[in-house]
């Protein structure tokens, strides 16, 4: 089993091809990330994270998880709630990246301890704004935890 | 001479004889006049005893005797008389003339009248009169008299008593009030009274009770059955049950039960009753009242009709509202749902066609056809014409992109749990006004394309006054401040001198006031409508704010207007509701 994080990868949860592409688009010439990988359902996520048929995965964890909440078949809540029960994934920067805000979203999220929620903006400038400061603060800024 | 002498002697001897027996029956003279005065004395003795027992007796029952001489004129009365004509008894008898005095006035002429006819005809009498006391108190008195006539039929004397009835005259008046208030109390409230002697199964009642079963008013004395073949058949049997109970378990009785009438009319009547008993516990008679209570019953049923109806009413109304409010429901989930699943294509759109524009600013195609021989011209794929194109797609997605959020928030602002405290506007408004002012400062660049130009070149002049603290949703009420003042903002944007103004009027109405452009003042109402516009393009928004503005002072029990006229200036209004203010 492979250990630990790797500090310039990232875990892109999203099920919208076109939302990864901007993301993508966004994160682009920035030499912060080394790895964008994409999963587009929560269970690819589950598989992606804790390995496949009690195999472990072949991969150091990401420093962080950008999730849609939205997706087909585990939604970003589920998934949420298995990253902070599984006990190699507790501590995994998970930042909720979604379409609007509804209040019992927030709160289920904020009460599975996700580290931040982020509205993405409709304008395509403040978006990537937005995409790039988040990359900037978690992937530069902030320390990761020890895992 | 000796003859003479003898003679003499003969008459001395004759006087002495005389003498002695003058004096032996002087003797016996004597002996009977003591006698007599023993006797007498004793006799006075026992009429003294017996006159201090008659004063004794007198002064209990407070009764005084009098005696009138008519031939001698003298009057004499008892000690009791004069305590009760309030004179002196150590004093002489008061005159014909003084005692009139202490007779009321109102009694006065018919006690003279009474007394002198006495004294002339010699008829006895017997009046009640008032005797004014010194002390301003009256006395009651009851007088008799009585005349004594001589052979000749002539009045010689009278005598009689005086009786102080004071007492007894408040206690017939206590008494007589009593029953005149009970009278009065029966015939106002047309109570008939009844009285049950149940051994010899007679029943008494007033003219009342006949007249409420319908029956001949002078028949008051009659038999249990008179009473209870009134009864309505339905009811006789339980009513029956009720009295008997009642007397068993030495309870009051009461009923409330129908009576017919001999024309077959239904009446309701008020039974209540009580049971006397004899020594031994037994029930000897039972007393009680009857009520007419037709139309209270009437009032009665409609008012529980009426209950009925208004309960009914009442649940329709909830299950109604339950209805709307799922209603509600759905429509604010459906308008979150649709706002949601709009967003990501808009951001799409917008993100997009920003990166076809940086796409197409690095072509160039060659110009075919035009070129001249050796040489190589390009010209760029984003000519005027397609970078329009592009500009009205990205405006046209940023304006749909800030419709849906206007959307989610009014959505939002509909939905969202309240939380309610004292609030002070204040800060809130020094909050609003700062992203007010980033808002529009980023609008404006976001609508000047690279935001290189500076467009907030004129400073606007705030002027806050005194806001209350109040009773609200912070959260909810910020956003309702963030929007007057955004719009205040924008629709002063032009004036010379800018100039928005925040404060309250009594009653914490608050007002935002601008000098801008204004509006029409018959389109105040409507433009709380979502959606509602009044100004064109050279103004952007989406129609949404003032609509969230309503909807937050709705939910906090409250209402918005607004003042205006056209190049006047707008002020806009909003006071929250009584349960919620101050």
């Amino acid at each position: 089993m492979v250990k630990g994080i790797e500090p310039s990868r990232i875990l892109l949860v999203e099920d919208d091809p076109y939302d990864i592409e901007l993301i993508q688009l966004s994160f682009e010439s920035y030499n912060f990330v080394n790895q964008i990988d994409v999963v587009t359902d929560g269970a690819q996520a589950l598989d992606y994270l804790f390995g496949q048929a009690g195999n472990p995965p072949n991969h150091p964890l990401p420093r962080l998880v950008l999730l849609d909440l939205k997706l087909p078949r585990i939604s970003g809540i589920q998934l949420l709630e298995s990253i902070r029960e599984h006990p190699r994934t507790r501590q995994l920067i998970v930042v909720v990246m979604t379409s609007s805000a509804e209040d019992r979203d927030l709160e289920a999220c904020y009460n599975l301890g996700v580290n931040s929620y982020i509205v993405k903006p409709l304008n395509f400038h403040q978006f990537v704004d937005m995409s790039r400061r988040v990359g900037f603060y978690w992937m530069m800024l902030n320390q990761p935890p020890r895992l | 001479m000796l003859l003479g002498a003898i003679l003499w002697r003969l008459r001395v001897l004759k006087q002495l004889n005389q003498l002695q027996n003058t004096q032996a029956i002087l003797h016996v003279f004597n002996a009977e006049l003591s006698r007599e005065v023993r006797n007498r004395q004793q006799v006075e003795q026992k009429l003294r005893q017996s006159e201090a027992k008659l004063a004794e007796a007198q002064q209990v029952a407070h009764i005084g005797s009098w005696d009138f001489d008519l031939q001698t004129g003298k009057i004499t009365w008892s000690r009791e008389m004069f305590v009760l004509f309030d004179f002196d008894p150590a004093q002489t008898e008061p005159s014909y003339s003084e005692l009139i005095q202490r007779i009321h006035p109102e009694d006065r002429m018919q006690w003279q009248q009474l007394v002198e006819t006495a004294m002339t005809t010699g008829t006895s009498y017997i009046l009640k009169h008032r005797v004014m006391l010194s002390d301003g108190r009256t006395r009651y008195i009851e007088g008799r008299g009585k005349a004594e006539a001589n052979a000749q039929g002539q009045v010689v004397r009278l005598f009689g008593t005086g009786m102080d009835i004071t007492e007894r005259h408040r206690a017939e008046i206590a008494l007589q009030n009593k029953a005149e208030q009970l009278r009065l109390a029966l015939d106002l409230t047309q109570i008939g009274m009844w009285d049950w002697h149940i051994q010899s199964d007679h029943l008494f009642w007033n003219e009342n009770t006949p007249r409420l079963l319908n029956l001949p008013l002078d028949q008051l004395e009659v038999k249990i059955h008179n009473w209870s073949d009134c009864v309505h058949p339905d009811d006789r049997a339980w009513v029956h049950q009720g009295v008997v109970h009642a007397l068993e378990m030495h309870e009051g009785y009461e009923a409330e039960y129908r009576i017919v009438w001999q024309d077959g009319s239904v009446r309701w009547l008020l039974g209540k009753g009580r049971g006397i008993y004899n020594d031994s516990g037994q029930a000897v008679r039972m007393v009680g009242v009857i009520l007419d209570i037709t139309e209270q019953q009437a009032v009665l049923r409609e008012r529980q009709q009426a209950e009925a109806a208004l309960q009914q009413l009442n649940q329709e109304l909830s299950a109604r509202t339950r209805q709307l409010e799922d209603t509600n429901r759905e429509l604010e989930s459906f308008s979150y749902s649709v706002s949601h699943d709009l967003r990501a294509p808009s951001r799409h759109i917008h993100g997009f066609v920003n990166v076809l524009r940086q796409h197409l600013e690095q072509q160039k195609l060659p110009l075919s056809g035009e070129n001249l021989p050796g040489e190589t011209r390009l010209y760029p794929v984003l000519d005027a014409k397609a970078s329009h194109y592009l500009d009205v797609i990205e405006v046209s997605s940023d304006k749909m992109g800030l419709l849906i959020d206007g959307l989610l928030t009014l959505s939002r602002v509909g939905r969202c749990q309240m939380e309610t405290r004292p609030v002070a506007l204040r800060d809130l408004v020094d909050e609003a006004i700062e992203s007010a002012r980033l808002d529009n400062a980023s609008q404006d660049r976001g609508s000047q394309d690279s935001g290189s130009q500076d467009s907030d070149g004129r400073a606007i002049e705030f002027c806050i006054g005194d806001l209350p603290t109040v009773e609200g949703d912070a959260v909810l009420l910020r956003q309702v401040l963030f929007n007057l003042i955004s719009n205040a903002i924008k629709f002063s944007r032009n004036a010379e001198a800018p100039r928005i103004e925040i404060g309250s009027l009594p009653d914490h109405i608050v007002f935002v006031r601008d000098n801008g452009i204004g509006f029409a003042s018959e389109d105040a109402e409507q433009m709380f409508n979502a959606f509602q516009r009044l100004h064109g393009r050279e103004f952007e928004g989406t129609g949404i704010g003032l609509a969230i503005v309503q909807r937050i002072i709705h939910r906090h029990n409250g209402k918005v207007w607004a003042v205006s006229q056209p190049h006047q200036g707008a002020t806009f209004y909003f006071q929250l509701g009584q349960s919620l203010g101050q």
